[in-house]
């Protein structure tokens, strides 16, 4: 990139007005109308290979030429040319927390990151709206030859590694925000576990936007090699803005021969964000994939997590548990492909809605011609707390394989009216009854978390409930 | 209310304008119905309301009315039942191109009320397709069923023609405190795309039984809505569908409660076999206002066919928090190993097999109905199974 350039960018950079909630000092903001110069002005910054500009452009053309997706619901007002498109702080990549501006050390630690990296992560990578502002590698995860750093870097470092695999787990032209998201894409991580290494604490990745009007596309990949593992852990906050802020991220995962890899996202934004994340596995022979979701910010979530079962004995759980606490809506759901035979998956998904929220399911099961014995099982259930919460469930199953089988259950009701008076019976006031019942409404997720990481979560829903009373 | 004439000059102005359904692209609903065969098929030169009434004429005694192309034929019809041409029909009806098409190429309209009904032999309604020539056949049918009856229906729809493009809808309104029993057989034609729509409309303290048996055809859309406006109203629909060869059918039922205490059960069975593509989608919504209601949707189809493609999807949309229960479920799957190993253990071929769950389906659907009904679809169905024998219990 000439320099040139980059006084260009930081010219304008003050033109662009966002509204700053973390105050954190910016280097390059890149915003307004979308055009290729915009997606050539982040390449230059990035300092990629050509490989990457040309597949950046590729998503952009494509981009252009779909059409928006007419079913979304309240984004009507989410408008791109309004939006800073790369906000790159002022701050390079750290290891070490203390590195970090005093404000932005503040959040983490009144995140509980720190305490909770040092505790149970055997690695962290923190992003701030566009660009990753701390790595922390355990040692033994190096010496395990796991490699684990921005996505950018991995990019530049290992770049047959990473063609490999980017963009051809989740599709470009799957869908338009798809396209924009990598013609976008800025910050993430990339982790890479070798044969038969099982790695025993998890890893993090933790994404933060600070201001309003902002877009954040990080980009997350893992590859699991053959009868490897890992649990990989995604976090996100952000403080309430003023106006909205669009987050559109994807991850990719690749799971090989008999690896497995549990994949756990509490998404807790703030309600001022607008949240898209396109999440989608591939899982060769004998391999497991597994989603954890929990959904409980943003003003509105749009979630599909995805598996391809294209190996023999594939098999992929999927958990979600969705809360639409306010005039919110949350739609999400799980997608699995079956192409293989013996392929086999489970989803779960939960949801509550109260104050006037919206929950969404949306399920695909698909299997494929010549999926023998493939086998299917999936289960809604929804939890409507109130006369002015809505729920909907669409659940689509589509087989093509005569030997496949495929169950779907779903309910949908009020809190139980019995295992209320039976709690007010224990003393617990209305409120503090319905709140337990919440609570265990969610154990599926939480008790497969990570004891500080369950912690975190009871304490949000503490938060998102407290109107009805105390919780545990 | 806009005369025959009217709809279909604005019909005609609609057409281009509709989508075939109002479904958005979401990321799991589709469209399967492949409307594009329709696209073949060009509305009738004539105007509505040509119905030529023929009368009287010999039918089979179990048949009261038959509409067959332009012709209304109708045989012994009960004291306190009225048969009419139907002269105005409600604009608002259209909001998609397939509605369009329908009032665009509307053959025969005609109203039917009960005001009394005091026969235990149900009363039998036909619709066939029959002028071909490559239009679309639109046939539209009203039913009145008056406050506090109790009627049993039937109603055939059988496209006859192989080179006309079927499309049949009929309304059923059912005042306050009646009950309905209605057999609805649909068997479409196998060269031929057909579209069939059942609306049921349902009042105060009234309940609909609904048992239905759907073939598929060459592309074979079948659309039930309900709507359970009154309090304590009801509606239980036990459904059969059928795809064999290259048979295909796109079934898609749809009802919104809207009463207190309305009660919604559906319970769906399907057989894939050959190369057939059966889809079966069930949507139950239970609106704001509906409050202590019931929503249970089930089905299952068996996936039987080495080419065949099955699909299921039963939808909830539940926007009242007083729900006495909602639920869903539906499975897809082939005949358990276990019963297919018991049952060739007797000594029957995987054909025999087949041939008992085909039997199976359809009693489980019309064992509520009179014996002549089931011998009826016995005949009916028997002869397209490729001579297969039905043993209907």
């Amino acid at each position: 990139m000439h320099d040139s350039d980059i006084n260009r960018l930081l010219e304008s950079s003050p033109k662009w007005e966002i509204l700053s909630e973390l105050p954190t000092p910016k280097e390059i903001i890149i915003g307004g109308e979308l055009r290729e110069s915009v997606i050539r002005d982040i390449s230059r910054i990035k300092k990629e290979p050509n490989w990457m500009l040309r597949l950046r452009l590729r998503a952009f053309e494509i981009w252009e030429r779909l059409p928006s997706p007419n079913w979304l619901l309240g984004v009507e007002d989410l408008n791109l040319e309004n939006l800073a498109h790369y906000v790159k702080p002022a701050i390079t990549t750290k290891n070490d927390y203390e590195s970090l501006p005093q404000k932005i050390y503040d959040f983490y630690v009144s995140l509980g990151i720190p305490e909770s990296e040092a505790k149970y992560l055997s690695g962290l990578a923190g992003v701030l709206d566009s660009e990753t502002i701390i790595m922390r590698v355990k040692e033994w995860l190096r010496k395990m030859n796991v490699i684990f750093m921005e996505m950018e870097e991995a990019v530049k470092k290992y770049p047959d590694l990473v063609k490999k695999y980017f963009s051809r787990v989740y599709p470009v032209a799957d869908h338009k925000f798809a396209a924009l998201h990598y013609a976008l894409w800025s910050g993430g991580a990339f982790v890479y576990v070798p044969p038969n290494v099982k790695i025993t604490q998890p890893i993090e990745a933790f994404f933060m936007i600070s201001s309003a009007l902002e877009s954040q596309y990080e980009h997350t990949m893992v590859i699991a090699d053959e009868s490897s593992y890992i649990h990989f852990i995604e976090g996100c906050a952000a403080p309430m803005f003023p106006k909205y802020s669009f987050h559109n991220g994807a991850v990719e995962v690749y799971v090989h021969r008999k690896a497995h890899v549990r994949f756990t996202t509490i998404q807790n934004w703030s309600k001022k964000i607008i949240n898209f994340n396109n999440k989608r596995s591939i899982v060769e022979e004998g391999g497991y994939v597994e989603w954890l979701e929990g959904g409980i910010g943003a003003r509105v979530s749009y979630v599909y997590p995805s598996a391809v079962l294209r190996g023999k004995n594939a098999k992929a759980s999927i958990l979600a548990v969705s809360i639409a606490n306010g005039p919110y809506i949350k739609d999400s759901g799980a997608k699995v492909y079956h192409l293989a035979p013996n392929t086999k998956s489970e989803v779960i998904a939960k949801s509550i809605s109260s104050n006037g929220g919206l929950t969404i399911y949306r399920g695909l099961i698909y299997i494929a011609k010549g999926a023998r014995n493939a086998t299917s099982h999936v289960q809604c259930d929804s939890l409507l707390l109130d006369d002015r919460s809505r729920s909907v469930t669409i659940p689509h199953n589509q087989v093509l394989e005569d030997s496949a089988e495929v169950t779907h259950e779903a309910t949908a009701g009020k809190i139980s009216e019995d295992a209320l008076f039976y709690l007010q019976s224990r003393g617990l006031s209305e409120e503090e009854g319905k709140s337990l019942i919440v609570l265990g409404f969610m154990h599926d997720l939480i008790k497969e978390l990570p004891f500080e990481m369950a912690n975190i979560l009871n304490t949000v829903v503490q938060l998102e409930f407290s109107k009805l009373g105390g919780v545990g | 209310m806009p005369s025959l004439n009217a709809l279909r000059e604005k019909s005609l102005s609609l057409i281009d304008a509709l989508p075939y359904q109002p479904l958005k692209d979401s990321p799991t609903i589709k469209y399967y119905t492949d409307w594009k065969l329709l696209d073949s098929y060009h509305l009738p030169i004539h105007s509505a309301g040509l119905t030529q009434v023929v009368q009287p004429l010999k039918l089979p005694s179990n048949v009261n009315v038959l509409i067959s192309g332009k012709e209304l034929i109708y045989g012994t019809i009960n004291e306190g039942v009225r048969v009419t041409r139907t002269r105005e029909l409600l604009e608002e009806n259209i909001t998609t191109r397939i509605d369009a098409i329908h009032y665009a190429s509307l053959i025969q309209a005609i109203d039917i009320h009960f005001a009394k009904y005091d026969s235990s032999i149900p009363f039998r309604l036909t619709i066939e397709s029959a002028l071909g020539g490559g239009i679309h056949e639109g046939y539209h049918v009203r039913i009145f069923i008056s406050d506090g009856l109790n009627v049993d229906l039937e109603l055939f729809e059988i496209p006859l023609s192989d080179s006309s493009a079927y499309n049949g809808v009929v309304e059923l309104i059912v005042g306050k405190k009646s009950s309905v029993n209605l057999t609805h057989v649909v068997i479409p034609n196998k060269k031929s795309p057909s579209v069939s729509n059942l609306k049921i409309v349902i009042n105060e303290g009234s309940s609909v039984s609904i048992n239905s048996m759907h073939m598929g055809g060459l592309m074979h859309r079948q659309q039930i809505n309900g709507f359970l406006l009154g309090n304590s109203s009801r509606m239980i629909a036990n459904v059969g569908l059928l795809g064999n060869e290259k048979r295909k059918i796109d079934y898609v039922f749809d009802s919104v409660l809207k009463g207190l205490n309305n009660e919604l059960l559906f319970s769906g069975l399907a057989i894939a076999e050959d190369n057939s593509y059966v889809s079966m989608r069930a949507i139950g919504r239970i609106s704001k206002i509906s409050s202590n209601s019931l929503v249970d949707i089930r089905g299952h189809t068996y996936n039987i066919g080495a080419e065949a493609t099955a699909i299921g999807s039963p939808v909830l949309e539940i926007n009242s928090n007083n729900v006495r229960l909602a639920r869903h479920s539906v499975s897809i799957s082939n005949i358990s190993e276990d019963i297919l190993f018991y049952l060739m253990s007797r000594g029957l071929s995987i054909k025999d097999v087949k041939n008992i769950f085909r039997s199976e389906l359809i009693s489980k659907v019309i064992s509520t109905t009179n014996d002549y009904v089931r011998t009826d679809v016995k005949e009916v169905l028997g002869t397209l199974l490729e001579n297969n024998s039905l043993e209907l219990t």
